[in-house]
Parts: C-alpha cells; structure tokens; sequence
C-alpha cells in the first residue's frame, strides 16, 4: 500500500433505522479500506451486505454514521454540501447499474452534461474522443432510447469520465446487460482505468468482472475481507 | 452543451408532460387578467361615458335657483375665447300625449345652438321660439314617443323667492307645455347630457332656450352656464372671467334712485342675502338697512288689524340706532326713529283703526316659517312711542318689497301670500288703505327689533337705502358689485370635466373585485401548476438524482427546473394573456346578461383594456406559477441523491432527524412524496401533533364563539373567524387521521384502500384541503345572499319600518306633510350608491329632521357610543364640519371613506365645508347620498326649498291603497311623485350585493372544479406510481372492477372529506347570516354546488384510474 493512498476509509459505520422496529440495524461495522491512484479493486458479497451503501459512502452521496472517509487528502466528513458536489464534480465519476442517461439529450450530450458544472475546456474533443475509444463515434447524435443496454452503459462510463475524475465507482454496472455486453463492458472499464489513470471501485456480483480487478474484497458481516486471503 | 440546451432539450423531450401545467398558468393568467382587464373595461367605459355625457364641456355655473343673464355666457366665452353656452335647467314630468305614459323625474334643458355645439352635435333645436322637444333616447324610450308625436312637459316654475321663504307666495309652481317632438338624440348627438357622474343615462328633454325662458317667466335668463374647452380654461381663469362680466342683475339684485337723493339696492327675490347685506355695510357704513314684513294681525286690546305691512329700520353701520336716527328719504313730519327695540311707530290710520294712543301695548301676530318648513304663528309686543301722520310720500310705498302674490294686485281679497291668507278677513277698510296707500308700512319698528322677529336664511333685509350726496347710485352699484365675490351668490363654476375624470379614475375598482372573487380560481390554478409541475419532476427524480450524483448542487438542479418550468410559465402566461382577454370579453358578456346586477343594471361597459394591464396580468401569472413551482420544488429537493437515484425506496438513516418546521410545512403544504419515506416515530409525532392541533383550533373556534356571545355587531366577522379556525382544526383532524390510516390493521377491500390513502399523507392532505377551502368559501359566500322580504316591518331593519319610499321631480305640496312619515330636502348630487359606478363628487345630500327617524334602522357604526345615532346629527363639530349619517356601502364603496372621516363639499355659495361622517346605516334603503340634518342643509342650500324624498309609514294592509290613492292625486302626478315599496328599493340594492355573490359562486365553483381536476392528477398520480403493485394484486387474482374499487374508495374518502370539513365550517361561519333579518341561505343552490363537486370529483377519479389501469397491467409488474 502507499503511504498517501487516493482514498482512505478508517474505522466506518452505518445503521439504518427500520420502520417498526426499535433497534437499528447495522450495515457497516468499523469498515476500513485504502485505495491508491490507478487502483482498481471490487468489492463482492451477497445481496444486503451493504455493497452499495458503502459505494454510496465512498462517493460522498451517502455519510456514515461513524468513522472518516478521506479522498485525495480530504476527509469527506469535514465537508458541506457544496464542497461535497464539488468534488463530486470533479474527483468522482459514477457508473450506476441502471445507466440514468437523460432521455431526452444525444449520446454526445449525455456525456457533456457533467461539464455544465465544471467549465472543463476541451470538454467537447475528450467526449469525442472517449466516445470514439469506446466505440460509439457513429452514436454521438442518437438518444439513449435509441441504443442498446451495453452502448448504453459504455455512454454512462464515458459520462463518468469526461471530468477525468481520480475515482470512478461502478455500482453493478453489468447488472443489467447479457453476458457478451458485460464482457465488453469489463474489459473496457479496465483498459479506461489504466488508460486514464483513474482508481477504480467496482461493486458486483459478477465474479468475472471482479476479477478483472487489482483486489477483490468481500463485504461481510459489515466488514471488508481480502478475497484473496480468503483463498 | 450548454444549460439552456439542456432545458429546451427537456422542454420538448416532456412536452405531453408539459402541456398540463402549460394549461394550468394559462388559466391563472387568463383569470388574472381577465379581471384586471374588465376593470379597466370599466374605467373605459366611464371614461367614455363622462365624453359623453360632457362633450367639450369643461367648466359649469350650476345654480338651479338663481337665474343669471343669459348674455353673461357670451361675455365670459369672449373673455376666455372658447365656446360657451347659457342654459336653463329644470326638473320636470313628461306625459305622452296620446297613450298617457309617464315619465317622472326628468330634466328639461333650454337650449340653443351654443348648446349643440358644445357637444359637437349638429344643432336639433336652435333656441328659437318653436313648439318643439328634442328627448333623448332613455326618454323617448320611456314615453314610446317618435318624431312627431306630442308630449305635456310639466315644469317647475322656480319662483322669484325660493318656495321655503316666508311670503313667498301661494302661485302656482309648476307650468305645463304641450310640445311637438322633433327628433330623439342619440348619445352623439348630445343626448346624453348630464352634470352627474353617474353611468345610467338621465331621461332629459330638451326645449328651445326662448321658450322656457318665457313659459316660466324669466325672460333673458339661464340657470346653468356651459363652457367649453379652450387654452385659457380653468377654474381659476374662469373664476376671474366671472368677476370681470358679471353684473347686479345676475345676483337679481337692482340699485336705483329715489326723490330726495337716495339710492337703494333691493332685490327680485325679497331678502337681500346676509354676504350682499355684509359688502353693502363694508362699503357704505351710512347707509340704513330696511326690513318690510307682512304681518297677519295687529292687536291692541281687543281690536285687530289684520293683514299689514310693518317696516324694520336702522343704521346698517355702527350709528346708535336709538339715539336720534333720521331715516333715509323718509323725512315726513313725526316719523321719529328716537325709539327703543320694544317701542313701535305706528301711522295715523292703525291708531284710529286700533284706537290706540301713545303708551298703549300693541301685538304684532306674523307667520314665520321653522325650518321644517311648518308655518309658525308668532307674536311680538310694542308700546307706542308715536304716531305719524298720513303724509305718505312715495318713498313709503317703496318700503313693501315685490312680494309676489300682493305686489301689483289689485284688490286685498285676491292677495296670495300663502295658504295663511284669509280673504274673508279683509275689510272695506282694508281695501280703502289698499287703494290710496298701498304698501305704504302701518308701522315701524327698530332694524335690531325686525331683524329678531323675521330675519331668516334667505335675508336679513328687504333694501338697504343710502345717500347719493357724493356719488351716483351707478357707481354704488358698482362698489358693490366689486365687494360681492360672486361665488357668494352661487355665481361660480364647477370643473365638471375634473370631477368626471376623478369619478371615472376612482371608480368602484372592478379590477379588484374581480381578483378577490377569482382568487380561489386562480388558488386552484396555481396549486394544479404546482401538483403538475412537481408530480413531473417526480418522474424524473432518478434524473435528479444523477445531477445530483455528477457534482450538481441542489439549488443548480432547482434552479434548472425552475428555468424549464419558468419557460412553461411564460409560455401559459402568453397563452393566458390572449386568453384573458376572450375572458373579458365573457365577463363583460355576463355583466351586460346574467349579471346586469352588479353593474346597476347597465350595458355601458365596453371592452377596453391598457396594454400595461396585459403586461402586468401576465407577467403576474407567471411569477404566480413560478411561486408554486418553487414551492413545490423546493420540498421535492430536500431528497438526497440516494433516494432519488433508488426511487425514495430506501430508509432514512437514524439520526436522519426533522425539524419541527418540516413536520408543520409538510403537514399544512407539500403534495410531494416524500412522506412515506417517514419513520414510524416521525408518523406518531405527526398524528399526535395533529390530534392536539386540532384540539386547540377547535377549542379556540369555541372560544371565540362563547366570547363575542351576545355582541351582534361583529357577528359575521367572528362566526367567520371560528368558522376559518375549525376548518384548520378539522383539518388537522384529518391529517391525524390519515396517519392513523397507513397503520390499519384490518385486511378488507376497504382496509386496504384507507392504508393506500394513509400512504401519502402530504399529498392526501393537499387535497382535502384544497376542497375543504373551496367548500368553505362557496357556502360562506353563498349563504350570504340576502332576502329583502324579511322583517322589514321592523324599525330596526333596512327599511326603517316603512312601508314606501318616495321621490319626486319637483318639490311636492304640502299635502303630503299629512301622511305619516318622514321627509328629506334633497340637493342633488351624484347618486353615491352601489348602484353608480363612478367615484362620486358630488354626492346626493339629504336633509331631515333627525328626530324624527328616531329609533328608525340600524346602525352598523357610529362616531360615539349614543343611544340615539340620529341625535348626531344635532352634533356641534368643534372644527365647525357638518355631521352626515349614510349607509355603510355608501361610505366604504362609494366614497371610500370610514365613519369619522370627512369630505369636503360647495355650498350654493361656492364655500367649501366640510362633512364629517359621524354614523353607518346598516345594508338600508337610504343608500345613495349623505343625510344631515335640516338645519344645516338649510344653511348650507338656503335657496333649494322643499321636500323631495319622503319614507313613508302603513300598515301592510294598507300599502296597496295608500300608494293607488297617492299615485292617482293629480297634484302629486303632476310633481312626478314616484312611489316604490321599500321592500323593491332594498331588493334594487341586494340585487348588486346579490349578483357580485351569485359571481363568486360562480368563479368560486370553476375554481372548485379546476381544484377537482387537482384531485384526478393526485389520483392519476397515486395510481401511476402503483401500477406495479396493482399489477401484483391482478396477478394473486384481485380483478379489474375490484382494483377500481379500491382506487375509487380511498380517494372518494379524501373527497367526502374535503366536502365535510368545508360544509360544517363553512355553515359555522353564516350562521350569524342564518339568524339575521334578510338572511336567505340559497339552500337548494349550496346542495346543487356541492353535488356537482361531489359528482365532478368522482368523475374526475373514476377518469383518472380508468387512464391508469387502461391497458396491461401485469405488464407493469414484468417491468419490476
């Protein structure tokens, strides 16, 4: 590990209140994780386990309810809203399971709308050039409705990527495609990272795209294990 | 990329979406301009009405009984180089010759060309001496008459002394002309001509200027002076014009010489006014003032003298009246004025007559007349200091003023100097003294002594007497004239044009009466814009959330929004604008049809509306719109993006705390769907905040009721408190409830549907109290309605206890003082009822005698606490102002004021006083003008004689008979006494308050109706949000008709809340309505209302769950 590692979870927890029922129930237990630049790792487990939650936490979209998280030297925690959408902005891109591209803008479009609070220059060529790297150039005009459930998910990643964030979370971002458009899908995130130098965390079920990754670690019991050690 | 491309993007990508709150702002616009536009519609039309009704003129002289040289209105038109024309103007009746039509009270306008003219008419009649009429078309409506048919024009016949002096004569007072009509003048061509502001076409007839000049005996002379426009036009020229032209003859004043080298001034109408007296006295100190009475009786001892003339004399000046005054001109031997105030002079003749001596107590028995107008016999006694002889010069005879009915009279017996007059008493004698003497006075008294007995308000003296040593009579004349400011003989000009634009601009403000009766209307808008609008982010909340999750910051997602919803707006705004005006156009349609009420029964208004107005209507509706997006908006961005991008499917995290003010702002407002995401705790501490909030409402509703029992005066406005306060408790009520609801337990169709209503509370909420309020306002409203067949036998109602109002054209006989009642000088004015739309100037004023309307209607507010109001007008005002009592609407509608406030109003004198309004007639038949007392009307009208307004008692057994034996007198026929039941009157006035309910009702109910459609979007909503779980009960075997009924039951529940809780507050509030005298709850129409909002509510879910089940559901449930 580096000693000054991109993003930093000490100690984390989180309950959720559940209606009905008078004690809380505790998702994360004293979690921590390091993730350095370039990185990319997955984090596997069963369903409930509190994958997305954590990713949530991760991506400032979520707050836990105890411990600190630390991306790029700062701590999350310390941070009001607008700093929080800020770095969201700029240091983090997002891949959901459900691609929530905006129906009603262009391929091209969908991919610059994160630009609109950034004034990032060249903003239009890097779209461009990313929608030609992963194959969409004769897609740029279409609209969501228009592609495939696999080109739709190459736009989210590009999406995620035209502010060249330092991390990029992937909430199951396969989840929703066949098998060969997962396949194609992994294989491009992967390139993208060590192509973009962006850290990578990936949230899945697929052991085939977990795999694909620097680590796997499963969240169990509210805790992350190696997977390896696992083994 | 840029972010108005993302916006426009999303405009057209949602535009189906879209188009519900695109429609939803161009209702509220179209309504908001609509009644700003009609406001201006009206203003308009006043306008155009005031242009013509006053053609060019600008300026008037309105004296209706002074009666100046016509030739003054060519001299001052020179003066001022502009148009000018003198007219007489009379009030009259009109008869049909050949079917016997009537019309009363009507005006009669002697014209010549220079009238026409400033009308820019052609000239229909030129002033010369033709048998013709020209009517107007009101007037020739009325009569059914055509070019050549014959009318009988009844006259009033002003007299040379106003009819209320004493001696002013017992001559007929009115004249009939029989006159061809030559044609009907339309409002271009002037007909419609009238110095009030008021927008109901006067019915006038117009007569060529020589004839009536001559059918009343004032040849050469006008009543009215019409000026046109002009550069140097304005009050203050017109007013230095006047002092420049006028003359002694305008005032009717004469000056002239008599033998011995004495002038003197006297007048046509017998006393010489006080502010004439006064410049006399400033300019001439020497001269003597005389004062010549006829006096019913002289007595001494048993022996009388009836029917003398007895002349007050002295010094005008400060000479010592008893010590050695020498009257002027009248130096025969023994007349000495070496005597005191109660010693007498009396001539020869009377002292043989009354065989009387000097030392011996003479009685001298006059009438006078009281100031309501009653004859009043009083005595006075004298000693005897001399008596002179019989060398009558002719200065003597001069003494006796012109008093019509004796001067020029041939024999005493055919004397008419009044109903007092008795012929039979006149002796040979008499007649003998008649014939060599005259009107030479039988006796003399001291000014001070005659000024005490028949000093009155039309005069002090009868001539005023001076010494021509110096200089001649012509240029006392002269000095006079210069010292008179003509104002002071009701010789000044009014700024008739002024005061109709003021009327028009100050008019009722139908604008705002419209906004006030449209705003549940434009509420029901502007919460469907909301709902739509919300209920359409809703559907992108998953879009939200990714903006949110790219680094977005709530307030630039919101703001987003906002600008598409802002381009949505705008868009309805001009949609609704060019809507707004088809809506004027339906309004004004109504006003002129269905809803004449409201506009006193007048088709005058016109479309006419200020481009301003369209901007400010629409700009209006679009901020209106943007309010409610941001209003909604803001509670749909409280989400994080978490919820958003998971659907609002996850939990809040412990610790996740609201505040207090959410709960509250959540409870009372926001439709959106976040309430459901609520913990069990949260849910607890709503119902019970709920259950104790509605509580307290209603505990505070009784409250209010228990402390205000038994003070009726602010009954309505409390009952409306309490009933506003239970309606918010109630529904409070209703919010605990619901959330009681998501808790139930019991698994029927109908168990299931309440939990479905609890689901939502907010949303649930928003719709009970969308009709709740809506409900409310109509019955509230509605139940306002007012009956005028109630109770009005009473003294304390509206109509006083009388059973018939009456009003005539000319002043009406004393005949009438006989029938029970109470009477009212009249000085007309601008009608300051509900019934006029203009702001008047000018308002009607009344004068009565105070005591006896004692008891009579009630008072809604007085200046002080009394136990009789009307005593307030006997009010001494420290700031010397008038005391005036008027109706309520009166006050507050027509002249905008409150009771303690003043108005300043002209005498016929052109003084300014000040009227304070010291009470407030509750809703009464008196609406319409200002009543003072008659003492002071007197005081400040000293010159408009006689009753002209007259509330008159009857049994109700007796009304029909009454009004059939008063209709059919011809006397009171002839001086256009009009009768009307003071049930019809009130009902005249109800009708305006009526019909402004009837369109609230209206606007109120296409509001409730816009607020059902509310309800069918909740439902739609509701329904399409659970397509997957309606999908899951058809697939475990629920079927269609039963997932209908579901839908149907839980939302039915929330609409037969809505009505519930409306209804029950809403009754509470008019139940003050309810116990009142003319309250009439329109029953059968509340029922019919709320029936067709029951009925539209339930069409409007059944719809809307049709549209949302339509298809396959199961698919729905493939999707999840």
């Amino acid at each position: 590990m580096s000693p000054n590692p991109l993003l930093e979870l000490t100690d984390i927890y989180k309950r959720y209140d559940s209606p009905g029922i008078a004690s809380a129930t505790e998702v994360l237990k004293g979690l921590s994780l390091q993730v350095d630049a370039a990185e990319s790792v997955a984090i596997v487990g069963p369903s409930g386990s509190g994958k997305s939650t954590l990713l949530n936490i991760i991506g400032s979209l979520d707050k836990p309810t105890s411990g600190r998280v630390m991306l790029n030297g700062q701590d999350l925690s310390q941070q009001d809203e607008k700093s929080l959408a800020a770095i969201r902005s700029r240091q983090i891109g997002f891949v959901f399971q459900l691609h929530h591209l905006l129906p009603q803008c262009t391929v091209l479009e969908n991919v610059l709308v994160p630009t609109l609070v950034t004034d990032r220059d060249g903003a239009a060529e890097r779209a461009q050039r990313l929608l030609e790297r992963v194959g969409l150039t004769g897609r740029v005009s279409y609209r969501p409705g228009q592609l495939s459930g696999g080109e739709r998910q190459r736009v989210a990643v590009v999406r995620a990527l035209i502010n060249a964030p330092k991390l990029l979370l992937a909430d199951e971002p396969t989840g929703s495609l066949d098998q060969a458009a997962s396949d194609n899908l992994a294989e491009l995130m992967v390139e993208l990272n060590r192509e973009e130098g962006t850290a990578l965390i990936v949230v899945t079920h697929s052991t085939d795209l977990a795999g694909r990754m620097d680590r796997m670690l499963e969240l169990t019991d509210g805790v992350l294990v190696e997977k390896d050690s696992l083994k | 990329m840029t972010t108005w491309r993302l916006i426009f993007r999303s405009l057209r990508f949602y535009l189906r979406g879209h188009l519900g709150v695109v429609a939803g702002v161009a209702v509220g616009t179209a309504v908001l301009v609509g009644a700003l536009a009609v406001g201006d519609s009206v203003k308009f039309s006043l306008e155009a009405v005031a242009e013509r009704r006053l053609g060019e003129v600008t300026l008037a002289v309105a004296s209706p009984e002074r009666f100046f040289r016509a030739e003054l209105a060519d001299e001052i038109a020179g003066e001022l180089d502009a148009g000018a024309a003198p007219v007489i103007h009379l009030n009259a009746t009109a008869v049909n010759s050949e079917t016997h039509t009537r019309a009363n009270r009507l005006g009669v306008l002697g014209v010549d060309k220079r009238f026409w003219r400033l009308g820019g008419a052609d000239v229909l009649l030129d002033g010369k001496a033709s048998r013709e009429v020209v009517l107007n078309e009101p007037l020739a409506r009325r009569l059914g008459v055509r070019p050549g048919d014959s009318i009988v024009l009844r006259i009033r016949k002003p007299g040379l002394m106003p009819n209320d002096a004493p001696m002013s004569g017992d001559a007929e007072t009115a004249v009939a002309m029989r006159l061809t009509v030559k044609a009907v003048a339309s409002e271009s061509q002037f007909g419609r001509f009238s110095l009030r502001a008021e927008q109901v076409a006067p019915m006038t007839a117009f007569v060529p200027l020589e004839i009536l000049q001559s059918a009343i005996d004032r040849p050469g002379r006008a009543n009215m002076l019409l000026l046109g426009k002009g550069a140097k036009i304005n009050p203050k020229s017109a007013g230095a014009a006047m002092r420049k032209h006028w003359k002694l003859a305008d005032a009717e004043l004469e000056v002239r010489e008599l033998p011995g080298g004495y002038g003197e001034f006297r007048t046509d109408r017998v006393f010489i006014e006080h502010p004439v007296e006064q410049a006399a006295k400033k300019i001439i100190p020497s001269a003597d003032g005389i004062l010549t009475y006829f006096v019913t009786e002289i007595r001494c001892g048993k022996r009388k003298t009836p029917y003398s003339m007895v002349t007050a004399m002295g010094p005008l000046g400060n000479r010592e009246e008893t010590q050695g005054f020498e009257p002027l001109g009248l130096e025969h031997p023994g007349l000495s004025f070496d005597i005191k105030d109660d010693e007498i002079n009396i001539n020869k003749w009377l002292a043989d007559d009354l065989q009387a001596k000097v030392g011996d107590e003479i009685e001298l028995e006059y009438f006078v007349i009281s100031p309501t107008r009653k004859l009043q016999t009083r005595t006075s006694k004298f000693r005897v200091r001399r008596i002179t002889s019989m060398d009558v010069r002719d200065a003597d005879r001069e003494l006796m003023p012109k008093f019509p009915g004796i001067t020029g009279v041939k024999n005493c017996k055919d004397w008419k100097p009044g109903k007092y007059f008795d012929p039979r008493r006149v002796r040979d004698k008499d007649e003998d003294y008649w014939n060599r003497y005259g009107g030479t006075p039988k006796a003399f008294v001291t000014l001070r002594a005659g000024k005490k007995m028949w000093s009155n308000r039309f005069g002090g003296l009868t001539a005023i007497r001076f010494p021509l040593s110096t200089v001649s009579s012509r240029v006392r004349g002269d000095m006079l004239r210069a010292e008179i400011d003509p104002a002071s003989v009701g010789l000044f000009f009014r700024p008739v044009r002024a005061e109709a634009v003021a009327a028009g601009k100050k008019s009722l403000n139908f604008g705002s009466l419209f906004l006030g009766m449209s705003f549940f209307l434009m509420a029901s808008a502007a919460l469907l814009v909301g709902l739509l609008f919300v209920f359409g982010v809703q559907q992108r909340s998953e879009q939200v959330g990714t903006l949110l999750a790219m680094g977005f910051r709530p307030g630039q997602v919101r703001r987003l929004m906002l600008a598409e919803g802002g381009v949505l707006a705008l868009i309805g705004g001009v949609i609704g604008t060019f809507a707004g005006l088809m809506y004027t156009k339906a309004i004004i349609l109504g006003l002129g049809t269905v809803w004449t009420g409201a506009a006193a029964g007048t088709s005058t208004i016109r479309f006419g509306v200020e481009p301003m107005t369209l901007a400010v209507g629409g700009v209006s509706g679009v901020l209106i719109a943007l309010a409610a997006m941001w209003i909604t908006l803001r509670g749909q961005m409280t989400l994080s993006a978490r919820q958003l991008l998971t659907g609002g499917r996850v939990a809040p995290s412990s610790g996740a705390k609201r505040s207090e003010a959410e709960l509250v702002g959540a409870l009372l407002h926001s439709s959106s769907s976040t309430h459901n995401l609520r913990s069990a705790p949260v849910e607890g501490a709503t119902r019970h905040f709920g259950l104790w909030f509605g509580l307290v409402a209603v505990g505070a509703a009784v409250a209010i009721l228990a402390v205000s029992a038994g003070n009726d005066r602010y009954a309505p406005t409390v009952f409306f408190a309490a009933g506003a306060v239970l309606l918010i408790g109630s529904l409070a009520f209703v919010r605990a409830w619901i959330s009681r609801l998501s808790r139930s337990v019991e698994m029927t169709l109908a168990g299931l549907s309440m939990r479905n209503t609890g689901r939502r509370p907010g949303r649930s909420l928003a719709t009970v109290a969308l009709l709740a309020c809506g409900v409310f306002l109509i019955v509230a409203v509605g139940a306002n309605r007012k009956n005028p067949l109630t109770d009005t036998g009473k003294s304390s109602s509206p109509t006083g206890g009388f059973a018939l109002y009456g009003e005539s054209a000319l002043p009406v006989p004393d005949d009438l003082d006989e029938t029970e009642g109470v009477r009212f000088r009249i000085h007309d004015g601008d009608d300051a009822s509900c019934l006029n739309l203009n702001r008047p100037q000018r308002p009607r004023i009344m004068g009565v005698e105070p005591g006896q309307l004692r008891g009579r209607f009630t008072f809604a507010k007085t200046i002080g606490k009394t136990d009789d109001p009307w005593r307030l007008l006997n009010r001494i005002e420290t700031d010397g102002a008038t005391p005036a009592v008027a109706d309520q609407a009166t006050i507050v509608w027509a002249l905008g004021k409150s009771v303690g406030d003043t108005l300043a109003y002209t005498d016929e004198r052109g003084k300014t006083f000040r009227i304070r309004l010291v009470g407030a007639l509750a809703g009464s038949i008196l609406q319409g003008g200002l009543i003072i007392s008659e003492r002071n009307f007197t005081g400040h009208f000293g010159s408009e004689s006689g009753y002209r307004a007259f509330l008159i008692d009857a049994p109700p057994s007796e009304v029909e008979s009454l009004t059939r034996t008063l209709t059919a007198d011809p006397g009171l026929a002839d001086v256009g006494l009009e009768l009307t039941p003071t049930t019809d009157r009130l009902a005249a006035f109800y009708a305006v308050r009526n019909t402004y309910l009837s369109i609230f009702q209206a606007l109120g109910s296409l509001g409730l109706l816009l607020g059902s459609v509310g309800l069918g979007v909740v439902v739609l909503r509701n329904v399409l949000e659970r397509r997957g779980e309606l999908a899951l009960l058809q697939a475990v075997g629920f079927s269609r008709s039963v997932l209908y009924r579901m839908v149907l039951y839980e939302h039915s529940v929330l609409l037969a809340m809505g009505l519930l809780c409306g209804s029950l507050s809403g009754f509470v509030a008019v139940i003050p309505v309810l116990r009142s005298s003319g309250g009439a709850v329109p029953g059968l129409s509340l029922l019919l209302t709320l029936a067709a909002v029951a009925c539209g509510g339930i069409l409007w879910i059944y719809l809307a769950t049709a549209s949302a089940l339509r298809g396959e559901i199961l698919s729905a449930l493939r999707g999840e």
